[in-house]
């Protein structure tokens, strides 16, 4: 490939300093995120960790049964979020800063904005540790921030967009190299994701409800949180990996016609695997056949570019024998391949229900981002380290790390690590979901009805986890030291660069937009998807005549790139040097998964569709237990969603609850339309403890009120925290108008109520569920010793949290039957239903 | 067609078809581009490009 190069050249000044502040930033807050994974992991061992531990530590000085910031549903969050944006949000910064700069041969073109973006997003991390441990959360994993976060998120986002794609308009380099490719694919998307899963409606300046409700929510919480592993925790990273493993081999990459591939199928394929994480559910099954499908085809490219980077060292093995970085590098990739082959097997529907709700996905996720992003992470910071801060330690005077010792000592560390950690929650998983699904042979009866029992299987296992956890922390711990001692012994340095002094020609050229319009390939590819989309939609006959016009056109491409292959490449190389019509294409691929999936989902799964059975509207008390329910944070422990699957259905299908007639409710798996109305869903992840679906009714307030206090006292080897501080705080009841008004607002069918009858009915609710504990003799809150009167302490108790926890959980599994309409007139058909379209051919029998 | 895949039995099938014939088109792709010469070109040579000498120090 020629490029015009022009004589005048011109020396510019890199800014590294933004890059110095990305890369400390990013291991001081790894180290934080870390630690909070230990905590959580050993919590999961022992209960106490949820702050009984302080009474030992204080020898008995503070007295608490668990303390509230400290618990495992808090911490939780804190963790994933300190990993994801703190830890490798900054290192991502870092390596595009370093990258973006060199690739474009121009400095990062404001750096007020970069400055901006460097303490804006520190603020926010700062914010999030706050907030998060105090309770104030949205509710939906890797998400959980609350709605003025959530606004600075969006904001420093795009101050970080404005600096990348004024930077790139100004770059002195025609050609567009394939790292800026990724780097743009994960700030068009990130945008997308983040907006559209954040649309919230608030209720207070800490307080909103999420737009979508039901399986809606689902769906847009699991494209934006599958996409937030792809375009947050993938594209960036391989990004870096196209730039600095070249760098560090000192090769070129292997195949650039590779990467080009492995992009583009990767962007778009990635987009539409969301489902996969709701397999088995009550999500309409084209949905999960599409996820899984999509999820299947992610191995190739996924592949392709581990490939690639692996082969990148083709020529350079013998470093790795020596070369900290490269080993970081190889190792990381290698856990990329590792986890993009368990991803999609874990993605096949069978597979899937052993896998999901189990510890395999932890130890899935956690060979990703210890493996992967971690690792890279490592090998990052270990080359730039020594060109950041120079100095002249080397033996010939060059600048060299503290020590590749340590660096090698970290390594190894870390890699044993990773694999006690992955290999114990294979185990621990597999074992979770085969016990839990085990029945007698005819079907009748689980073999380990008691769920604790589950747990203490799988101590041990949790208890290794724990450790690698902890060796992987040690790891990091040395690598902290080695770049702080790096730090200390150079100083740093701005690097600079001879640059053309002029953009060369073709850069960013006039015809550049039309370029998306007017090309072959994507006139072919369009007209292509119109005929397939005709094809699936126009009724027998002319689907057939669309689908051979698809294929006459598909078979036409071929011929036309048959005969001039390299005017085709030609109009990928121009494509390479305008950024705007990249950036557009970008979109439109990563756009279109999510538009097929999401739009139909939001125009059809309403609660006025819903045919089989509807939600029963909680109360103003169960409200406010529901979002008590979520500040805990016990979606991250308990599921609200019984699969379609044996095991599922005998341990949690059964109902206790009536209907307004009073006949008993059916129970069995959750339909679609018994949490149509929850702002936000609530259907979980992981089951470290039961899923609570069909909770309601199943046992006793009192039960549950000495669960909430000491879980030990009814369920004996549980490892749920103690919620004592429930039976001592007031439940908001003034926030409750408010937050009917804003869930009326989004299309939650209340009646109409005012203010007061709200609260009236809150409080009645209330004192009635205390009435009766107070009856049952439950352990009151200590400051009610001095009270005598029954009444007196039912009306005190009634303003507790517990009592509005409790109203939630006997909520749970209500629901009203259907009627089935028996109009002529036009109904929408769920697609998703089957119905029997033939009637049986006469001699035949059905089965 | 659209009622095809949601409501028949086929759906299975029409969806493995799919799969297979998306992945195996990709597979050629992959298969095509590897084997092809390495890139020796000015764009793969980009990160290779290093930095000058000089630096200002702070």
């Amino acid at each position: 490939m020629n490029t015009t190069t022009n004589a005048a050249t011109t020396t510019i000044v890199y800014d590294d300093k933004t890059v110095r502040r990305f890369m400390i930033a990013s291991i001081i807050f790894g180290l934080v995120g870390m630690l909070v994974g230990v905590i959580a992991a050993f919590q999961l061992n022992f209960w106490q960790m949820n702050g009984k531990f302080l009474e030992y530590l204080t020898f008995g000085y503070f007295k608490s049964e668990g303390v509230s910031f400290l618990t495992f549903g808090r911490l939780r969050p804190l963790h994933t979020n300190a990993a994801i944006f703190a830890f490798v949000g900054n290192m991502m910064f870092a390596g595009v800063y370093y990258s973006t700069q060199r690739l474009c041969k121009c400095r990062t073109a404001s750096d007020f904005l970069s400055g901006l973006h460097f303490w804006g997003w520190q603020l926010i991390i700062v914010a999030a540790a706050i907030t998060l441990p105090a309770g104030l959360t949205r509710g939906k994993e890797y998400a959980e921030l609350i709605w003025p976060i959530n606004i600075a998120v969006a904001l420093i986002w795009v101050v970080f967009a404005i600096n990348f794609f004024w930077t790139l308009a100004r770059r002195r380099e025609p050609n567009l190299y394939v790292a800026i490719w990724f780097y743009i694919a994960t700030i068009i998307t990130v945008a997308m994701l983040y907006i559209v899963n954040h649309l919230s409606l608030p209720t207070s300046l800490t307080h909103s409800y999420p737009i979508f409700a039901g399986v809606q929510d689902a769906l847009v919480q699991w494209w934006y949180g599958h996409n937030a592993v792809a375009f947050f925790l993938t594209t960036p990273i391989l990004g870096i990996m196209y730039y600095f493993m070249p760098k560090a081999a000192g090769r070129p990459v292997y195949s650039y016609r590779l990467s080009i591939i492995h992009f583009w199928a990767l962007v778009f394929i990635y987009i539409w695997a969301g489902p996969h994480h709701l397999l088995n559910t009550a999500l309409p099954h084209w949905l999960q056949t599409l996820g899984m499908l999509f999820s299947l085809m992610l191995w190739a490219p996924s592949w392709g570019g581990m490939l690639n980077g692996l082969l990148t060292l083709r020529g350079a093995w013998d470093k790795l024998r020596t070369d900290p970085v490269i080993k970081f590098f190889a190792a990381g990739v290698t856990f990329y391949g590792m986890a993009t082959f368990e991803g999609p097997l874990m993605s096949i529907k069978a597979v899937n229900a052993l896998s999901h709700y189990t510890d395999w996905t932890i130890g899935h996720v956690h060979s990703g981002t210890l493996g992967w992003n971690g690792f890279m992470a490592a090998g990052m910071f270990y080359w730039l380290a020594p060109r950041l801060w120079k100095n002249k330690k080397g033996a010939d005077g060059n600048s060299v790390l503290w020590s590749e010792s340590w660096a090698n000592m970290h390594f190894w560390i870390g890699t044993v690590g990773i694999l006690l950690y992955v290999a114990s929650m294979w185990v621990s998983g597999i074992m979770e979901g085969l016990m839990l699904s085990a029945t007698n042979e005819a079907g009748t009866t689980l073999k380990h009805g008691n769920f604790v029992t589950v747990t203490q299987a799988k101590h041990l296992m949790l208890l290794f986890r724990g450790f690698g956890g902890l060796l992987y922390l040690a790891g990091f711990v040395m690598l902290a030291i080695n770049i702080f001692k790096t730090i200390r012994m150079g100083s740093p340095v701005d690097a600079s660069a001879e640059v053309p002094a002029e953009a060369p020609e073709g850069t960013d050229d006039a015809r550049g937009l039309g370029l998306i319009f007017r090309n072959d390939p994507i006139t072919y590819s369009f007209w292509v998807i119109i005929f397939v989309i005709l094809w699936i939609f126009l009724p027998k006959g002319m689907d057939i005549g669309a689908l051979v016009i698809a294929c006459g056109l598909s078979a036409q491409a071929i011929w036309v790139f048959s005969r001039n292959p390299g005017r085709w490449a030609e109009l990928y190389d121009s494509l390479e040097k305008n950024w705007v019509p990249f950036t557009i294409l970008v979109f439109i691929a990563a756009a279109l998964g999510g538009a097929v999936q999401i739009i139909p989902t939001i125009i059809a799964q309403k609660g006025e569709y819903m045919e089989d059975r509807k939600q029963t509207l909680y109360t103003p008390l169960e409200l406010a237990g529901r979002d008590l329910y979520i500040t805990e944070g016990c979606y991250n422990c308990h599921s609200q969603m019984i699969r379609m699957l044996e095991g599922d259905i005998l341990r949690y299908g059964k109902s206790q609850l009536k209907d307004k007639d009073g006949n008993n409710l059916d129970g069995g798996y959750s339909r679609i339309g018994e949490s149509i109305y929850n702002h936000p869903f609530q259907w979980g992840s992981k089951r470290t403890g039961p899923d609570l679906a069909r909770e309601g009714g199943l046992r006793s307030d009192s039960w549950h009120y000495n669960h909430m206090v000491d879980p030990r006292s009814t369920s004996d080897g549980s490892i749920m925290p103690s919620y004592s501080w429930m039976i001592d705080k007031n439940t908001d009841f003034k926030a409750l108008p408010g937050k009917i008004a804003a869930l009326t607002r989004l299309g939650v069918p209340y009646e109409p109520m005012n203010k007061h009858e709200i609260e009236q009915g809150a409080r009645s609710q209330a004192l009635k569920i205390a009435t009766d504990l107070v009856a049952s003799e439950v352990e009151l809150p200590k400051d009610m010793d001095d009270m005598e009167d029954e009444a007196e302490i039912a009306t005190a108790l009634a303003e507790r949290q517990i009592v509005a926890m409790i109203a939630y959980l006997q909520k749970l599994g209500a629901y009203e039957n259907v009627d089935e309409k028996e109009s002529s007139a036009p109904a929408i058909i769920n697609p998703d239903k089957k119905h029997t379209v033939t009637e049986p051919k006469p001699g035949t029998e059905s089965e | 067609m659209f009622k095809d895949i949601v409501t028949d039995d086929g759906a299975a099938l029409q969806a493995s078809v799919a799969f297979f014939v998306t992945f195996s088109v990709f597979l050629l792709i992959i298969i095509r581009a590897w084997r092809a010469r390495r890139d020796d070109d000015h764009v793969a040579h980009l990160p290779l490009e290093e930095d000058s000498e000089t630096s200002h120090t702070h």
